[in-house]
């Protein structure tokens, strides 16, 4: 009935609190960036007028979309050694976290281009832009000020869905935390620390994101 | 005959039938659970506003896996033996109930004010304000997001294939063991939740498109 929490384990555990907590930064940024730029070339597929490549690009973010990202992690997982490809369970983790978020990157990212009024391509034309100005100074940071906030909520559920990747061994915080558990039998000194890393990481990001909406929109 | 058996096995036993009920019951209690807290936060009811904060920003800032696990582990040691079904639902209610609250108190405060000075205006009561004026418009406006919540909810249900409670994702995980065929088992299995998720992804996105156009 009674627990008594002993700030000693904690201690102990703190170690493989922190390698925890630097493998899930490192897969959160390495998985952001490639993410974004993965989002950003499946948006231009998206929009892209030769059709194949719009309608295969709109059926991989659908796919992804309606699939749990575990079946998608497990499909990669076990998957690739089949064609021979053995990569490092981190490498295996960044790439599902990058075909996934980049699905919901491309979304974002295409609906902020569509945002913007066809009246702003038409004023551009009118001043006789050339097409690189018109993207640079008129398109695009219209655009820019639509899509950031969201992609940096993005990143929050992107963090968030990395401890999925505790799964396949991966040492991120989820892991060192359900290890030190199953070590010590010890719950609470294992995931109260761990609860507290991923809420801080996690809020700083959903906090920011509509910190910067608001910014961004009185610009 | 291997894809036959798989989806054979996916379908009928404890794979499809465990999922889509344990989707089911823990949507139900997670839209009473955010209805309510929902409705506490927009009408700002002191003190239980500030604690219901911190259950949503709890359940938003932490994996859902975590969820799973804290409850899961931590529980028996306070005398509370739950059964790994009942761990899930609890999970699931209390991670998705979160983040539907955050959907029945957008849509509330998406009502403009005059809606409310006009109910005030005939003398209706706070009650009669909401009843008949402020949560049917609200209704149709958190549509879309929720058919998108049911989607986040069905998916995040192969989460709890990890603490080996027998469903969709954790029947397939067995086929697999057994079949070794992983690439033809797992695409198979994504199958089955594209089947569950994509006509409800689909609606949602409708859904959506209808409202963006009458309120153009």
């Amino acid at each position: 009935m009674d627990y008594d929490f002993s700030f000693n384990i904690v201690l102990q555990f703190l170690p493989y609190l922190l390698l925890g907590l630097r493998n899930t930064v490192l897969i959160g940024l390495i998985g952001v960036l490639s993410a974004t730029a993965f989002g950003v070339a499946v948006a231009l597929a998206r929009l892209s007028w030769f059709k194949p490549l719009s309608m295969s690009a709109a059926g991989y973010v659908a796919f992804i979309r309606a699939t749990p990202l575990l079946v998608q992690i497990y499909f990669l997982f076990y998957g690739l050694p089949e064609f021979g490809i053995l990569l490092p369970p981190f490498l295996v983790a960044v790439l599902a976290l990058t075909l996934n978020s980049g699905a919901y990157a491309a979304e974002i990212i295409r609906a902020g281009i569509e945002s913007i009024h066809k009246t702003q391509y038409e004023a551009a034309d009118s001043l006789a832009m050339t097409y690189r100005q018109k993207m640079t100074y008129v398109i695009l940071p219209q655009a820019f000020r639509k899509i950031f906030p969201p992609l940096v909520g993005q990143a929050s559920y992107l963090v968030k869905d990395s401890a999925l990747v505790s799964v396949m061994g991966t040492l991120d915080l989820t892991k060192s935390a359900t290890t030190f558990q199953a070590i010590t039998f010890r719950p609470l000194e294992a995931f109260l620390p761990t609860m507290m890393l991923y809420l801080f990481i996690i809020l700083t990001l959903i906090y920011g994101s509509s910190f910067l909406d608001r910014r961004l929109r009185k610009w | 005959m291997l894809i036959a058996r798989t989806l054979f096995v996916l379908f009928f036993t404890k794979g499809l039938p465990v999922t889509v009920y344990l989707s089911l019951l823990g949507f139900v209690t997670a839209i009473l659970v955010g209805f309510v807290v929902g409705l506490v936060r927009f009408l700002r009811v002191p003190i239980l506003r500030g604690l219901l904060q911190v259950y949503v920003d709890g359940m938003r800032g932490l994996p859902f896996l975590m969820v799973l696990y804290f409850l899961f582990h931590v529980l028996p040691f306070f005398d509370m033996r739950l059964t790994a079904f009942s761990t899930a639902v609890l999970a699931l209610t209390l991670h998705t109930g979160a983040y539907i609250s955050e959907i029945v108190r957008g849509s509330l405060l998406a009502i403009p004010k005059t809606q409310h000075e006009s109910a005030q205006s005939l003398a209706l009561t706070l009650r009669q304000r909401l009843q008949y004026v402020i949560i049917p418009q609200a209704v149709s406006l958190s549509l879309p997001p929720l058919a998108g919540q049911i989607v986040l909810h069905v998916k995040d249900t192969s989460v709890i294939s990890i603490i080996a409670l027998t469903e969709l994702t954790r029947v397939g995980r067995i086929q697999m063991q057994t079949n070794g065929q992983p690439l033809l088992t797992y695409a198979i299995l994504a199958v089955f939740y594209f089947a569950l998720c994509y006509p409800v992804l689909k609606l949602s996105i409708g859904l959506e498109e209808r409202i963006a156009k009458k309120f153009r």
